[in-house]
């Protein structure tokens, strides 16, 4: 009896559902299918009197009548709001402008800064820092940059005016190689480190040539045997595939920096043509990156190491150079030229 | 080149090589000699010009059917004559274009050619004679040796004593070829005649003198150099000067050795190396005059100084054409020395260049002979002297290596014989140790670079190429390589501020005495630079506003509203010390939108609050500039005294925010849209709350009443704040100002007030008697009125 008292109001209902006319009849109809007080509901409610036998079989059927006319009440509510909406009536002009909310921009230099030391900090490098205007002696002399060198050439130097207590000699420093020392002055090797920050040289700027510059130096020591040029190779290899996201290799020149032994000038597999030859390498398959080498045991003894004991590399080159890569800019003077519509790009 | 190290490859080759295993190559360009068809020719036929007495006609023969007519002026043409014919379409480096011209009536197919149009001296007298024995109708920039190929090599510091010259770049590639060099050793026999008649040297100062090697030779012609020496100055970019001059530079760009001659005639007894006196003065080659520090080197006879040791002669002792006898100097000065005179002087030159990178003192005695050879050879004259002071000759070192080393460092394996192999092609003698795996490497004078192990596994590794050299992951020990507090702060607190509307530049470090006395800074309290770029870059800064302030007014051209930030650091000058310190700053720049309606000073305040908020910078006053006790700020001078306020947390001072002083605003340009912050960043950070303690939000609802006081203008919200606190506790948990409202003599302030306990309902008879205290109080302390 009741199964069949079901199957006829959800019949009628469904039916009713489908012809109606406007939100008013709906309503009635809710309340009349689906309210409190609705027969269906009082099946509902009544079922707790009914012997088990009954209740497995009716239990299920009234429920799923339920969902059907909810189902149905909604179609019909959906379709009388798609009958009765004037939409483009009440359309936004989507392509309008949105309000302005404040948004600033990093400068690229410190974008790229936090990119490279994401990838040293992976590799369980520290980040540490010295000071800008630096003695002479941690700029040059600790670095086995003797004075009346000629390797005192290569950089040329802000030099502070002579204090009149104080024996030291001070610079605006050169380049980061200086906290390599002081680094090492309050450490113990196995580690490594990363120093990134602003140097300065004293020389006319142009396109490519700029006073104030970032920089940042690598280094990474251990006992004898642990840290060796092919480790350098390695970390380099590692943190450019990371930081251009593409495979690079590392090729190394002997060159002369007083502070490592054996010196490299070391290159980087073009990003744009990958050693074929391109415009952006000028045809030689290669970019020149920067400097690095073995630490020079005298820069060891320099910061109280005994000579021998120890083996690493140091490597230093431009954060100001890596983001004019990433970023394909064409003059370094906008990198401090302060110009908004420069930094709001990045 | 080619010659010196018996190289097969081409230029492109060679340069590749030294590019992977010994120096970078800048460039690598054709001799621009600019004798294109420019070919040599036979005087066939000479006949006099029908028109005109001073000239003649020639026809060139310049192979078996070419033949030219050619109209020539010279009077030194012959018939029979090897000459050099310029053809039309030659443009010659003394700046003629050659074409078909008629001369007077006669077609002349070109121009015979004296030494000065060829570019190759100054003789203009006549047209330049070759001799007979040259083959006609080929090239003469062939013929001449000026058809080349410069490869620009960039010699590193470390290797003047040996890779500055041709011969020791030749001996490079000869080794990177896997040879050994094709010129030979010099041979030992005396040099000396048997009547030593070259004045006496003494080396007075054995610390600037190594060496001091000198060559007597008299009845020397001063003339112009043979052709094909002046052809290898040209290409190796010196000028031809007279036969002795180009001998000595011919011979320092051979092997490295600077020369110096002297007109013996001039010196007067002895030769003395040593230290200038005291106002000693000099007039140089050059014709600069020059006084003397007492740190210069010079050579001296018993009168005076003659020449700057190792910079440039003098111009009292210098060869002239009618010079008959020479001294010619072959010495070894100490590197420091001569960069300090190169410096001090300002006179870099090609021998300076060399001496102040070291020289090998073995040098000049293998020089010498050369020298006396060419300049019998082309100077006639003879050898009649010598003298050479060499006070503690240097000999060979020998160099302990261990191949493990060599692996270790390199990080490869590196059989021992090919190490053997590698440091024999450089010249060095190795000598294996039995029994062990260790060489024994003796290093010839020359190679002062070469003074350790680390040195020599350095040639060794360039010598095998460092691409052979395969990447391997180092094996670490776990550490947590978390960046410091300062650093994790300063890239969070960046990145917040970007977020927030405010972009980051960054600036110079320093500003000229211009900007510091408009920024009102002291003067005395900047670090200073001592070799400035430009006045308007010598001090260092004091605060990042100068900089920031000038960059913010260049941007307003463009835009109407900007936020910006700079954190850099500072410099001053530690007083007690007098040595230079540095702190972090924090600068911040905001600038309103013209249309604003609110002060832009309370549209920074309140990004900044929302910063402090973000970070758990707790317990913030603001403090008027004007009544805050000295700050300790440096950028104080540059803000308004009324419309600014010192910041800090629990009684340690943040930083600074307000407008800028009016004599600033009036400086740089800026009305009261525009306003500035300076904070200490270890400050900012000291002030965070480490850890948060969780606290349960109020379980009982609170009691809420509004309050409305009126009160004399000078009473600031802080001020009511702190009444407000101090009459309000314990009941009064929080407040709100929501209404500030200015009139006639004072100010109205509204406030939410949340009353409440934290263990149960307070009565609304309870929250009203603490009502009646803060009215009470307030009455009492600073004669407020409460409003309806």
């Amino acid at each position: 009896m009741i199964q069949e008292r079901i199957a006829t109001i959800l019949d009628e209902g469904k039916r009713s559902f489908a012809v109606v006319k406007n939100e008013t009849e709906l309503v009635l109809l809710e309340v009349r299918y689906l309210g409190r007080k609705s027969e269906l509901n009082d099946i509902l409610k009544g079922l707790k009197d009914l012997s088990p036998e009954e209740k497995r079989v009716i239990g299920p059927l009234a429920n799923r009548a339920k969902q059907e006319l909810s189902a149905a009440l909604l179609s019909a509510r959906g379709a009388l709001l798609e009958q009765g909406t004037d939409w483009d009536a009440v359309a936004l002009d989507v392509t309008a402008p949105g309000i302005p909310a404040s948004c600033g921009h990093l400068h690229p230099i410190t974008r790229i800064e936090h990119d490279v030391e994401d990838i040293f900090t992976s590799l369980g490098f520290d980040v540490a820092d010295g000071p800008e205007a630096e003695e002479e002696w941690y700029n040059f002399d600790a670095l086995n940059v003797p004075a009346d060198h000629p390797a005192r050439d290569m950089q040329d130097t802000f030099w502070l005016k002579a204090s009149k207590k104080s024996k030291n000699n001070y610079v605006l420093r050169t380049h980061t190689s200086p906290v390599q020392i002081r680094y090492m002055e309050t450490h113990t090797p196995p580690f490594r480190v990363i120093v990134p920050g602003r140097v300065f040289r004293n020389e006319a700027t142009d396109a490519s040539h700029e006073h104030t510059f970032h920089q940042f130096e690598c280094l990474m020591v251990g006992r004898e045997g642990e840290v060796s040029v092919a480790t350098f190779k390695y970390v380099a290899e590692t943190f450019f595939g990371k930081f251009f996201g593409k495979k690079v290799t590392v090729r190394l020149r002997p060159s002369y920096f007083p502070f490592v032994e054996p010196g490299f000038e070391f290159d980087i597999s073009c990003l744009s043509c990958d050693k074929k030859g391109c415009p952006v390498c000028k045809q030689s398959g290669w970019l020149e990156i920067g400097g690095a080498g073995m630490v020079n045991q005298k820069v060891f003894e320099a910061a109280g190491y005994p000579r021998g004991k120890y083996q690493g590399f140091a490597w230093g080159f431009g954060l100001t150079r890596l983001a004019m890569m990433k970023y394909k800019i064409p003059d370094i003077r906008l990198l401090l030229s302060g110009d908004l519509r420069f930094i709001r790009q990045f | 080149m080619k010659e010196l190290s018996g190289t097969k490859k081409s230029p492109e080759q060679l340069a590749k090589l030294l590019l992977t295993h010994a120096f970078e190559v800048e460039g690598i360009e054709a001799f621009p000699h600019g004798l294109n068809n420019v070919i040599i020719g036979k005087v066939a036929k000479l006949e006099k010009h029908p028109n005109a007495d001073k000239l003649r006609v020639a026809r060139v023969e310049c192979g078996k059917k070419e033949v030219y007519t050619i109209v020539c002026g010279a009077p030194n043409v012959a018939e029979g004559q090897r000459v050099v014919v310029a053809l039309p379409g030659a443009k010659l480096p003394g700046g003629i274009d050659i074409k078909e011209t008629e001369i007077r009536g006669v077609r002349s197919a070109g121009m015979i050619c004296s030494a000065r149009e060829l570019g190759l001296g100054d003789d203009h007298q006549g047209i330049l004679v070759l001799p007979e024995d040259v083959s006609i109708g080929i090239l003469f920039a062939e013929y001449a040796g000026l058809e080349d190929s410069l490869i620009e090599v960039k010699i590193l510091p470390d290797r003047g004593s040996d890779a500055l010259s041709c011969q020791g770049l030749a001996r490079e590639i000869a080794a990177l070829d896997g040879r050994t060099p094709q010129f030979a050793e010099p041979k030992k026999k005396s040099l000396v005649p048997l009547r030593n008649r070259a004045p006496r040297a003494v080396i007075a100062d054995k610390r600037g003198c190594f060496r001091y090697l000198g060559l007597s030779l008299r009845n020397i012609t001063v003339t112009e150099s043979p052709l094909w020496l002046k052809a290898r100055l040209i290409v190796s970019g010196l000028r031809p000067v007279n036969n002795i001059v180009d001998i000595t530079n011919y011979l320092m760009l051979l092997t490295g050795q600077p020369m110096h001659a002297f007109d013996e005639d001039k010196i007067s007894g002895a030769i003395t190396i040593r230290r200038a006196k005291k106002n000693e003065k000099i007039t140089l080659l050059n014709g600069e005059k020059k006084r003397l520090s007492p740190e210069d080197l010079v050579i001296a006879d018993n009168k005076k100084a003659l020449a700057l040791a190792g910079v440039m002669g003098g111009a009292d002792s210098a060869i002239d054409p009618k010079t008959k006898n020479i001294f010619l100097e072959i010495a070894t000065f100490d590197g420091p020395t001569i960069r300090r005179t190169k410096t001090r002087h300002t006179l870099p030159t090609d021998a300076s260049y060399r001496f102040e990178r070291g020289l090998d003192p073995n040098l000049p005695g293998e020089t010498a002979r050369e020298a006396a050879s060419l300049i019998t050879s082309f100077a006639s004259g003879t050898l009649v002297g010598m003298r050479d002071a060499y006070p503690k000759p240097i000999k060979p070192w020998t160099i302990a290596l261990s191949i493990e080393r060599v692996e270790n460092v390199l990080g490869t394996k590196f059989p021992l014989f090919e190490a053997v192999q590698h440091l024999a092609l450089l010249g060095l003698r190795v000598r294996k140790v039995s029994g062990e795996k260790s060489l024994l490497v003796t290093v010839p004078t020359r190679r002062p670079d070469l003074r350790d192990e680390w040195n020599l596994i350095e040639e060794i590794g360039r010598m095998r190429g460092y691409e052979t050299i395969v990447p391997v992951a180092p094996t670490l020990s776990l550490v947590a390589a978390l960046p410091t507090p300062e650093k994790r702060f300063r890239r969070l607190a960046k990145e917040y501020l970007a977020a927030t509307g405010f972009d980051e530049l960054i600036t110079y470090s320093f500003y000229g005495e211009k900007d510091c006395s408009a920024a009102r800074l002291p003067r005395e309290n900047h670090l200073e630079l001592a070799n400035p770029m430009n006045p308007e870059q010598a001090l260092l800064r004091l605060s990042l506003l100068p900089t920031l302030l000038r960059k913010v007014r260049e941007n307003l051209r463009h835009t109407d509203t900007l936020g910006a930030f700079e954190w850099e650091n500072v410099f001053f000058r530690d007083a007690k010390k007098d040595i230079p310190k540095e702190e972090e700053k924090l600068a911040l720049a905001f600038v309103a939108p013209k249309k604003n309606v609110a002060e832009a000073f309370f549209v920074l305040k309140g990004k900044l609050e929302a910063l402090f908020e973000t970070f758990h910078i707790g317990d913030i006053a603001y403090e008027p500039l004007a009544k805050a006790e000295t700050s300790g700020i440096a950028a104080t001078p540059m803000f308004h005294p009324t419309r600014s306020t010192i910041v800090s947390a629990k009684g340690r001072t943040l930083g600074i925010v307000g407008e800028l002083h009016p004599l600033l605003a009036r400086a740089f340009d800026f009305d009261n849209r525009a306003v500035f912050a300076e904070f200490d960043t270890r400050a900012l950070l000291a002030a965070r709350t480490e850890t948060v303690v969780y606290e349960a939000p109020q379980r009982f609802p609170y009691v809420l009443r509004d309050i409305s006081l009126s009160f004399p203008h000078r009473i600031s919200v802080g001020d009511v704040e702190k009444l407000l606190r101090d009459a309000g506790a314990p009941l009064l948990r929080r407040f709100e100002l929501f209404d500030i409202y200015e009139q006639g003599e004072g100010k109205s302030l509204a406030f939410h007030l949340y009353f409440g306990l934290p263990d149960r309902t307070l009565s609304g008879d309870e929250a009203d008697q603490a009502f009646q205290n803060i009215v009470e109080s307030a009455k009492e302390r600073f004669s407020a009125r409460l409003k309806d």
